[in-house]
């Protein structure tokens, strides 16, 4: 079994991995006034922001921070947390080569931001709401920010990961879906358990509060049933032979497709896709669980297939209506919240589930070490 | 944990050298170049003004046709979800599917999907007209309107996965990597560890994009990273040249059916070659340089070999990601030498963008079915426009038009490296290896 050794978190119960389980423990809400844009008008008023985060004076590169887009500087910060430092490696004593990454970001669209002024140095003469291409490369040009096409790269976080704790293993980046995150710790955990990597880091993170991206979670139906939000969580794996008192780990996972789901509100979706998952992760796992973190988001109405395929034994526990929508952060953010609740001894064994809007789906049993994994 | 040998059963290909595989190995066999002036756009103020290009689409039929109308009717149909969709309808076919979908492969829940895709590419004048929406003109701020019904749709990496998924009415695991150049390849990979450890019997595989609009076009050639030779743009890819001056942009697709041994032969499948290994690193240097000393490359390839149980003598072939860039070509040679040690002086490297230029997210699929037709006929196709040898490069890249090896090929090796610093290498191996 792979253990999970070290948690990092920004998100917005709170910045740190200390104040983030504080705020989960005591049941406090990570939602506030959205003061990013005006929300006038906009259905729903609050977000779920990290506060306090200040990238150029908590990254530990300043220099790259122009580089990275919001969900690299918070997906930096967590993996910084996660590995107690950048010298992760060294500290170790596992080879760069030996250290695997793996990831699950969210794609940039806030780089339109970037494009502004460029865009509006290349407007048609004829019509100025109209765009003239061929200007780009005359007036446009020197508004153009050459950085931003990397910005929109969905593997830049896990770059700026992988060069700041200088890790060379196996890399691995996912697409956006919140289900992502826990293929990615799946995965790591492949790694780990196949001898392919003496360690691994994941990472899950996104940034959705920007209007252009919360205007297309309103179109999604995600808006207003949950606000938007942001969030880097990040996890350190190693094998169960490592120097740890309190093991805790990756005792199965799972994933699926919901072939026919066309939307995260499908009426038709009565969750038997989700049950046979779950059900195929705990029998990997080996037994039941006390608990489930699931993908819940506090309405009845869409929470019914997820409720219909979750163990009806296992008490449920909620992060998103907390957090708010955190896109490919959800996942590992869940896992994180899970360990510390093994760790606390509230539950000896937590189902953690995601779901896409595409219909990809992916389960983890995280619990303690000494139960048989599939 | 089952460690079951892995057999190819299926290949499709939608690139600027035809619609198909067959068209796509013979142009390559044959030196064309899918490299001209951009006709889709007037680029004639850009730096670069050419790029790979397909002009012929192919023609989507049965199920694969619905498909598009359907998701067509809900503004969720691209170009790059159409090149996806031609690429797997070939290799589906191909592995003996047909349009009830998975069911007629294997039980849907053990068919597994991993596709390479990056976000939605989006046509420069969408991206103006969004942001000049979303912000009063005067004013500038924001005004909040309503967006086209797709466009979130469209703008997920994984939505060409979704399409496909529902296509075929997979319900296995399913997954979208996106690192970049190396997507593609990393899917691969994914694929060939899901069905080696029995999470699924069949895997469809590769990777899909499309770069050839004035977005992408304008911000790489902002970055310095494409070649510039626009008078010649057949002779602009010149992977491993002395005169080598950057990449080309390009589009199209690459997908396998890959599936366990076992399952293959007993349904009847054609075997077409084995995917015996993946390696997968990362460099952990810069975001856009290649490491000098080779060693994200060195690194990979290792591994593959050692997932794929071979040694560096059984390596015939390496198709070279090959970019054609400066520092790409030059690391990569350093790579090989590394990774094979004595066996690189026999090795013959090719690289498959000197005719179709780079198609990013979906070069490592396109390359895995160059890889799987070289071992296949034997032929290795040639570098194209390799003039001027670079003395930083200094392998057999077959320069002078495709070469026959005596007695075939066993082994080859298919290198994807990305922007980010990420790298994969598949290693393919031919029907009869062992």
């Amino acid at each position: 079994m792979a253990l999970i050794t070290s948690v990092g978190l920004a998100c917005p119960l709170g910045l740190g991995r200390e104040a983030a389980l504080a705020a989960w423990r005591d049941g406090s809400s990570g939602l506030t006034d959205n003061d990013r844009w005006p929300t006038d008008g906009f259905p729903r008023a609050d977000a779920g922001l990290v506060q306090g985060f200040n990238p150029r004076k908590q990254l530990p590169d300043r220099k790259a921070v122009k580089l990275m887009s919001r969900e690299a500087q918070l997906g930096v910060f967590a993996v910084v947390e996660a590995a107690g430092g950048t010298d992760v490696c060294a500290r170790a004593g596992i080879a760069p080569e030996r250290f695997g990454a793996f990831a699950a970001a969210g794609y940039e669209v806030s780089a339109l931001r970037d494009h502004e002024e460029m865009l509006a140095q290349s407007r048609s003469d004829d019509d100025p709401g109209k765009l003239d291409i061929n200007r780009l490369f005359s007036t446009g040009r020197d508004a153009y920010n050459p950085l931003a096409p990397l910005r929109i790269l969905p593997n830049m976080a896990l770059f700026h990961a992988g060069v700041t704790l200088g890790l060379q293993g196996p890399h691995l980046s996912l697409g956006s879906s919140p289900a992502a995150g826990l293929v990615a710790l799946g995965e790591a955990a492949e790694a780990i358990d196949g001898g392919d990597a003496d360690a691994a880091l994941v990472l899950g993170t996104d940034a959705q509060v920007e209007e252009f991206r919360s205007q297309m979670l309103v179109e999604a139906g995600i808006l207003p049933t949950l606000a938007a939000g942001e969030a880097g969580a990040a996890l350190v794996l190693e094998p169960d032979d490592a120097d740890d008192d309190d093991p805790v780990g990756v005792l199965a996972w799972c994933a699926a497709q919901e072939p026919t789901r066309t939307g995260y509100a499908d009426p038709a979706d009565d969750g038997a896709t989700r049950s046979r998952l779950y059900g195929h992760v705990l029998v990997l796992a080996g037994g039941p669980v006390d608990a489930c973190l699931g993908d819940l988001w506090g309405d009845p109405a869409r929470d019914r297939a997820e409720i219909n395929g979750l163990p009806t034994r296992a008490e449920l526990l909620a992060s998103r209506p907390r957090t708010g929508w955190l896109g490919a952060a959800s996942g590992i953010l869940d896992a994180a919240l899970a360990v510390e609740e093994v760790k606390a001894g509230r539950y000896d064994r937590v189902l953690v589930t995601a779901a896409g809007i595409a219909g990809d789906l992916a389960a983890v049993v995280i619990g303690r070490s000494g139960a048989t994994r599939g | 944990m089952t460690d079951r040998s892995v057999v190819v059963t299926g290949m499709g290909a939608v690139t600027p050298l035809g619609p198909d595989v067959c068209s796509t190995w013979a142009g390559l066999l044959a030196g064309r170049s899918g490299v001209r002036t951009i006709e889709s756009f007037d680029a004639s103020g850009f730096a670069t003004t050419f790029a790979g290009q397909i002009d012929t689409l192919p023609e989507l039929a049965g199920t694969w046709a619905e498909q598009r109308a359907r998701w067509s009717a809900v503004d969720q149909w691209d170009r790059k979800t159409e090149l996806l969709l031609g690429a797997a309808q070939e290799a589906w076919k191909q592995a003996g599917g047909d349009d009830r979908g998975a069911s007629s492969l294997a039980r849907p829940d053990r068919i597994a999907l991993c596709l390479g895709s990056e976000g939605g590419r989006k046509l420069l004048e969408e991206v103006a007209e969004r942001t000049l929406a979303f912000r009063h003109e005067a004013t500038l701020e924001p005004v909040v309107p309503h967006l086209p019904i797709g466009e979130m749709a469209r703008m997920r990496p994984g939505h060409p996965t979704r399409v496909l998924a529902s296509t075929l009415g997979i319900a296995g695991p399913v997954r979208t990597v996106c690192t970049a150049c190396t997507s593609a390849a990393g899917a691969i990979a994914e694929a060939l560890w899901l069905v080696r450890m029995g999470a699924a019997d069949v895997a469809v595989c590769g990777g899909t994009d499309t770069l050839v609009e004035a977005f992408m076009v304008s911000g790489f050639s902002l970055l310095g990273a494409l070649s510039t030779r626009n008078d010649d743009p057949a002779a602009a890819s010149r992977p491993f040249d002395f005169e080598r001056d950057g990449f080309v942009l390009s589009e199209g697709s690459g997908v396998l059916v890959i599936e366990a041994e076992d399952h293959a032969r007993a349904r009847g499948a054609p075997i077409l070659g084995r995917l015996l290994g993946a390696g997968l690193s990362n460099n952990a240097y810069r975001v856009t340089d290649s490491p000098p000393d080779g060693r994200g490359p060195l690194v990979c390839m290792t591994s593959a070999m050692k997932d794929a149980k071979i040694q560096p003598p059984d390596v015939g072939y390496v198709n070279a990601h090959g970019t054609s860039t400066p520092m790409n070509d030059a690391s990569e040679t350093r790579g090989i030498r590394r990774a094979l040690g004595a066996a690189a002086d026999s090795v013959t490297v090719t690289s498959t963008k000197s005719m179709i230029g780079h198609l990013v997210a979906a070069c490592g699929g396109v390359e895995a079915v160059v890889s799987l037709c070289t071992l296949r006929d034997g032929v290795v196709h040639a570098t194209r426009n390799l003039t001027h040898p670079d003395p930083d490069c200094d392998l057999d890249y077959v320069p002078d038009g495709p070469r026959t090896i005596d007695g075939g090929l066993s082994i080859a090796l298919s290198n994807s490296f990305g922007f980010g610093g990420c790298n994969a290498t598949l290693a393919f191996g031919a029907e009869g290896w062992r």
